[in-house]
């Protein structure tokens, strides 16, 4: 594994990479001092300023001891990037300045996690080291970056924060350019020579946003390069911004042919004489010194947007009167007027300003020449918009008189220029409303009725399993916000040849390319058929031969009403109750939640699930499953198939059996499990059958033999792109309905999305590459909100996401939630836990007294530190949790770690956090590396061992608005109480104390005075280990029973070698069985 | 009781030459001393004595109804009969590579543009000209221009130019900053110039571009050896900055909002800028896409 980084040094990108097999081998003591070689490589083009704040001097330093040499970088990069063979990486070195500990370099941060190395301490050296990498020249290097982005986001590699930041600024660079937002300018950077460059334009508002967050987030060790910037972020960023955008316009317009345009004109020409330096390759300005001013006095024209003053030049647009007829009669008028910046009820026109109407004393304006400064700030607005300049022509500013077409280029092209240059126009209301636009509604009549709603009959299967593939009749129609335009009605609004008409008595916006189209529309009036999921499609823009007109509405008719359109879908959910069957009971967001699943599968759709985690996706599920037996009547119900992950298995098994006894569940797990006629025969015997993700793809022949009534993922997000056999062999199978369920946030994981949509309703979101380049790169890479908005109104029908803020949810839920999370354990940990029961009931029943009840205790702890995780039992952790055998923390060498993890990642993913609390400190240490590697944050962790000083930072921390801590690992010892963590909404026990008390202290530390959502509490609990024993004990016994129990474990140490063999014994449902 | 008005040195809303000509330079400031002498000497030579002595008369006499000065000139208000006529004084304006060598001159020291802050001349100013080779006040050779009513005689233009020249060597006496103006710059100008030629001269770089307000206002940041407890990370603002959508501005918008060149030349300098700023767009998305593995038919390179 490696860690990518990058630096900015000598005005080229340098890529470069720590190997955690090499730091493993170089272990502490490894170290080779080698002499300094300065890499010659330059800029291929653009300038090359002089070092800014160069403080170091060359001499010797070490060799970084665990960096990858250059060339294995470049084949490492080449192997795993598509693209990256046409950048060109030069290889090289360049010298760093690390901390230092123990005489090598400080691991990064991400290398650190991997290894369970401590974090640097605060008193380390920083010494200059001597860094192969590859050099990204500034031509190379903002492409590259965002090339390279896209490998580390498939996690081929992991990212160090440098490299992040690095793609952020290429990302910034990439973005000013096609915004425009770079000028040509002159710099002198010695007094011997004057250069032609371009720059990127950071001056306005927009780009100080960014430019201040890139000062900000720059990591210490992107200053850290050769030639230091020190405390200086400014110098490294700004020698970076100008090398990429420099040599990125440079080479275009070189390759474009530019240079020609000035080829025969006279230098002795100032515009050519400059152009001749922006144009060329080195930018080189010789003896045009003079052109600094006057094109410092140029650019400073950007500057001037009238911050400086109290008082701001703003126009006001009235519209025209009208005739008895409705028709505008008449000009607009355009009226210039100052407005006081803090107070905009102090505005004065030229009128007011002029007749000395307005008091400079009681305005607010004392000291000032409001007439001048207005005279001012039109001349500079006219610059932008040189019609103002007919304001001036009398001896004070009057209002302007616009035509309609006037008025709408001074909306849609002078506008958006006025207010950059710091000229307020406020648009009419109706300006910027879609509604006052021409757009098109969508009309699908569904006109085949489905089966009712709450029909689960083979004959109701049949007639809605076409889903999205049932034909439809679609048509569109023009219109104006919800107005349905008639023929006529857009033939009228067609003849008056104006950019703004009134329709209807209100304003609209024409825009050529909008008539062009609706036009066409009109044209081709004629009803469409398709199939609902192009239709559907078509609507939202995924299909090419879609009009391009704003889609203002989707009226769906027939048994498709209400579908499009959240609230009328709510209205139409069939009235359902709760099935008799279900042994407890469904809050109302979940019966409503299963009306919805009940809807969406009497029309043939997939339905996904994405409820927040903890709102009880399993027991809607549960639900569905008994209500189609229940309303079945004598039909037979073909048994759906549940895939899940392994660790769940036990889970489902449990919910099921407590809330839905009737239902019968076939596990299919296991190396006895059935297969082929053998495997039929016994799925017919039951409603349920669960099996896990990986034995699909390995038993597909068998799970492939028939057609299932349903197939539900749980955990859908491991339906992954790009496909693999086993996604393959999920959605290969053969099924009426389809379900998956998430707790994932999909809008944040637009692949995953896709995935899950592609499982529940196939073909729907397009291929892969098509949703990546219709949605997931306009959304992910570019933000862009509408297209956010267009994919949000796309998969609404089909994904339901409660979370637990939503008003709805949050009156139905208790202040506190209390949940199992049962795991089963690795085969490693089965054999460790088995082995230490067999010597305990050994030992025991040779011992007596005091010496018994220690090997008791004793075996307990083993126990259950086996159920956390093997390695606290096989000795290889030092007292931090690090690996004496220097290896990685892996969850999967525990049950509970994976399951642990998996609820972790929704919780992270929400945004929200977590406590978790063990008994164990090394557990702890295992834990918060977890945590830290799995997803890329920082973890937290609070032990015996914390400083008062570290632990009040740790907290307040956590509790500060800090995503990079979602997750706060704490020893129960240490953190179960008198801590204020109501930061975290979800407190997961880890281990069990068997002590209600302790344990509600620990939950209270997120559960008390200043929480204000719901804290879900998560118990873990091993299966078939003495864990799930005790659990059941406390669960069921007697108060009397409870009070023993719940007191500590003292009581297990009286237990006779009988008893006790009962207790430990390891049953066999604790298995994590052999796919 | 009535009491007499102090003397104005304005009568009937005119201006009234105060002091003898021999009096003025010794009534400048120490610094101005040596270029009013000089003015005095170079305007004295542009009129005959009598010319000058008449002239002298009816300055202090209160002929001169205003007086308005601007670059290489001085607009006045001169009564000769009825009513006023105007007369417009025109100096010999100093060429801009001399103009260049005087600034450049006074920026190498911060005396000067301290002096020209608070009011006054740089010391030896004049001095510091000519070392220079910079012709700071008019030579003898150059000559002054007047225009004046054509109804009036020569003499008496020649005489109303004498006034004026006059009134204005006093007003330097009391604004020493005119000696600029009077050579073609506002003292605003000057210090303008001086404020570059300052910064260049300082940092040894200059650019025509000034780095964004956000980098003066921001607080540095902590050394390096203070920073080892997040030396490899940058908290969670890292994720935040990802978060910020683009900005999208109207096409062109920063040339429009330049306006035509400044520079002299008949380049079609901007419309030649508006192609790049498409070029280099189209170029940057293309870039961009390319990166992100998009063609033009959607499909991404993984899954070709």
């Amino acid at each position: 594994m490696q860690i990518l980084h990058a630096n900015w040094s000598r005005h080229a990108i340098c890529l470069w990479a720590e190997s955690l097999d090499r730091c493993l081998e170089a272990g502490r003591a490894e170290k080779t001092q080698l002499g300094f070689e300065g890499s010659a490589a330059g800029a291929a083009t653009g300038i090359a300023l002089a070092e800014p704040g160069l403080t170091a001097t060359l001499g010797s330093a070490s060799e970084h001891p665990f960096a990858i040499d250059s060339s294995g970088l470049k084949q490492l990069l080449e192997s795993q990037t598509s693209g990256i063979e046409e950048l060109v990486l030069t290889e090289g070195r360049f010298r760093l300045r690390l901390p230092v500990v123990d005489a090598v370099p400080a691991a990064s941060e991400r290398l650190a996690t991997l290894i369970g190395s401590n974090v640097i301490p605060a008193d380390a050296r920083l010494q200059w080291f001597d860094v192969p990498c590859l050099r990204l020249d500034p031509v190379h290097a903002a492409a590259g970056l965002l090339t390279i982005e896209e490998t580390v986001a498939d996690h081929k590699l992991l990212a160090g924060h440098s490299l992040r930041y690095w793609i952020a600024v290429a990302r910034f660079v990439i973005e000013m350019l096609c915004d425009q937002r770079f000028i040509p300018s002159v710099i002198r950077p010695d007094a011997r020579r004057t250069l032609a460059v371009w720059q990127p334009w950071l001056h306005d508002e927009d780009a100080i946003r960014r430019l201040e967050a890139l000062l900000t987030a720059m990591p210490p060790v992107v200053r850290a390069a050769f030639p230091a910037t020190e405390d200086q972020p400014w110098l490294v960023l700004r020698d970076a911004l100008l090398a990429m955008t420099d040599s990125v316009v440079r080479n275009v317009l070189r390759e474009d042919g530019f240079g020609d345009a000035i080829a025969d004109r006279p230098a002795s020409d100032p515009n050519v004489a400059w152009l001749g330096g922006l144009l060329g390759a080195d930018g080189n300005l010789a003896g045009g010194e003079y052109l600094l001013r006057d094109v410092s006095l140029w650019i400073s024209r950007l500057d001037e947007t009238g911050g400086d003053e109290p008082l701001r030049l703003c126009l006001r647009l009235d519209e025209p009167g009208m005739s008895e007829s409705g028709e505008p009669d008449g000009h607009w008028t355009l009226t210039a007027y100052l407005q006081h910046e803090d107070d905009p009820s102090i505005a004065f026109d030229a009128e007011e300003l002029w007749s000395g109407a307005a008091s400079r004393q009681q305005s607010g304006m004392a000291g000032m020449q409001p007439q001048e400064l207005m005279l001012r700030e039109l001349g500079r607005a006219s610059r932008v918009y040189p019609k103002l300049e007919e304001a001036l022509s009398g001896s004070a500013p009057q209002p302007l008189l616009l035509t309609t077409n006037e008025t709408f280029a001074l909306l849609s092209e002078f506008r958006p220029l006025l207010q950059e240059s710091g000229v307020m126009l406020d648009p009419p209301p109706w300006w910027d409303d879609a509604a006052s636009r021409l757009g098109m509604r969508l009309t699908i009549d569904a006109t085949q009725d489905p089966p009712t709603a709450t029909e689960h009959t083979a004959e109701a299967r049949n007639v809605s399993s076409l889903g999205l593939r049932q034909l439809v009749e679609y048509r569109w129609n023009v219109a104006i916000g919800d107005d349905v335009l008639t023929a006529e009605q857009f033939d009228h609004i067609r003849r008056q040849a104006s950019p703004l008409a009134r329709v209807n008595g209100r304003w609209v916006v024409l825009r050529p390319d909008d008539l062009k189209t609706a036009s066409e529309l009109v044209e081709q009036s004629e009803n469409g058929q398709a199939k609902l999921g192009e239709v559907v499609r078509m609507a939202f823009g995924m299909e090419r031969n879609r009009p391009s007109l704003p889609l203002l509405g989707l009226d769906a008719r027939g048994w498709l009403s209400g579908l499009f359109d959240s609230e009328d879908g709510q209205r139409r959910l069939p009235a359902v109750d709760p099935p008799k069957g279900f042994a407890g009971s469904l809050r109302p967001y979940q019966l409503n939640g299963l009306r919805w699943l009940i809807f969406l599968e009497s029309l043939g759709f997939g339905a996904c699930l994405a409820d927040d985690m903890g709102l009880g996706k399993t027991i809607q599920l549960i639900a569905l499953l008994l209500h189609e037996r229940e309303n079945a009547g004598d039909e037979t119900i073909d048994p759906t198939l549940l895939i899940v992950p392994t660790s769940l298995i036990a889970n489902w098994n449990r919910e099921i059996e407590r809330f839905a006894n009737a239902l019968r569940v076939q596990i299919h797990h296991g190396p006895d499990r059935p297969t082929g006629a053998e495997f039929i025969a016994e799925t017919n015997e039951h409603d349920v059958v669960i099996t896990t993700y990986g034995l699909v793809s390995r038993d597909v022949d068998s799970l492939s033999k028939r057609r299932w009534g349903r197939v539900v993922l749980d955990e859908a997000q491991y339906i992954k792109n790009p496909p693999t056999k086993q996604t393959a062999a999920v959605r290969g199978l053969d099924t009426a309905y389809r379900v998956a369920l998430t707790g994932t946030p999909l809008e944040n994981r637009l692949s995953e999305l896709w995935s899950i949509m592609e499982f529940c309703n196939p073909g729907y979101l397009g291929s892969a590459g098509e949703f990546r380049r219709l949605f997931a790169v306009p959304i992910e890479r570019h933000r862009d909100a509408q297209v956010a908005q267009r994919l949000r109104q796309l998969v609404q029908p089909f994904v339901l996401r409660r979370l637990k803020t939503d008003p709805k949810v949050i009156s139905d839920l208790p202040e506190c939630v209390e949940t199992k999370e049962y795991a089963t354990l690795t085969k490693e940990q089965a054999a460790v836990y088995q082995n230490v029961v067999d010597h305990v009931l050994a030992d025991v029943d040779r011992a007596e007294g005091m010496q018994r009840r220690g090997m008791v205790l004793a075996a307990l702890v083993k126990l259950k530190q086996t159920c956390d995780h093997p390695e606290l039992v096989s000795g290889d952790l030092d007292s931090n949790g690090r690996s004496l055998a220097n290896r990685l923390p892996t969850a999967d060498r525990s049950g509970k770690c994976q399951r642990l993890l998996q609820m972790l990642e929704q919780v992270v993913a929400s945004g929200e956090k977590a406590l978790v609390f063990t008994q164990y400190r090394r557990m702890g240490h295992l834990l918060s590396q977890m945590v830290q590697h799995e997803f890329d944050c920082d973890a937290l962790f609070l032990h015996g061992g914390t400083t008062p000083k570290q632990r009040q930072k740790m907290i307040d921390r956590f509790q500060s608005g800090d995503h990079r801590t979602p997750v706060f690992v704490l020893s129960l010892k240490a953190g179960g109480v008198g801590l204020n963590l109501t930061a975290a909404n979800h407190v997961f026990h880890f281990d069990r104390w068997w002590n209600p008390a302790v344990e509600n202290q620990a939950t209270d530390r997120a559960f008390r005075i200043g929480q204000v959502r719901t804290v879900h509490v998560h118990k873990f609990v091993c299966l078939g280990t003495l864990e799930e024993r005790i659990d059941q004990m406390l669960e069921q016994k007697a108060e009397l029973s409870k009070s023993i129990i719940g007191s500590g474990e003292q009581w297990l140490t009286e237990l006779t070698t009988s008893q006790l063999h009962d207790m430990l014994q390891l049953r066999e449902t604790a298995m994590e069985v052999e796919e | 009781m009535s009491r007499s008005r102090p003397p104005t040195g304005k009568r009937r809303s005119g201006t009234r030459l105060r002091s003898a000509p021999d009096e003025l330079v010794a009534r400048a400031p120490l610094a101005a001393q040596p270029i009013v002498q000089r003015w005095l000497l170079w305007t004295q030579d542009q009129f005959s004595t009598s010319i000058w002595e008449n002239a002298v008369e009816e300055a202090r006499q209160g002929r001169l109804a205003s007086l308005h000065l601007s670059e290489s000139s001085a607009i006045a208000a001169v009564r000769g009969g009825t009513r006023p006529s105007t007369v417009t004084v025109r100096f010999p304006e100093l060429p801009a590579a001399q103009w260049r060598q005087l600034l450049e001159a006074l920026a190498q020291e911060a005396m000067s543009e301290a002096s020209l802050l608070s009011s006054e001349l740089p010391p030896g100013l004049l001095a510091l000209a000519e070392a220079h080779g910079v012709k700071f006040t008019p030579s003898h050779e150059e000559r002054v221009q007047i225009d004046s009513d054509p109804r009036r005689g020569d003499t008496e233009c020649q005489r109303a130019g004498a006034i004026v020249c006059l009134c204005m060597l006093e007003r330097m006496v009391q604004e020493p900053h005119i000696v600029f103006l009077l050579r073609g710059l506002s003292i605003t100008t000057v210090l303008e110039q001086l404020r570059e030629l300052r910064v260049m001269q300082v940092q040894g770089a200059a650019s025509a571009h000034g780095d964004p307000f956000i980098v003066a206002t921001s607080q540095p940041l902590p050394a390096l050896e203070e920073s080892l407890e997040e030396f490899w990370g940058s908290g969670s603002m890292l994720t935040d900055l990802e978060q910020i959508p683009p900005a999208s501005h109207a096409p062109h918008a920063l040339l429009r909002r330049l306006g035509p060149s400044p520079l002299d030349g008949k380049f079609p300098l901007v419309g030649l800028l508006a192609s790049v700023y498409d070029v280099v767009a189209d170029a940057a998305r293309g870039m961009r896409d390319r990166a992100e593995h998009i063609d033009v038919n959607g499909s991404t390179a993984a899954e070709q």
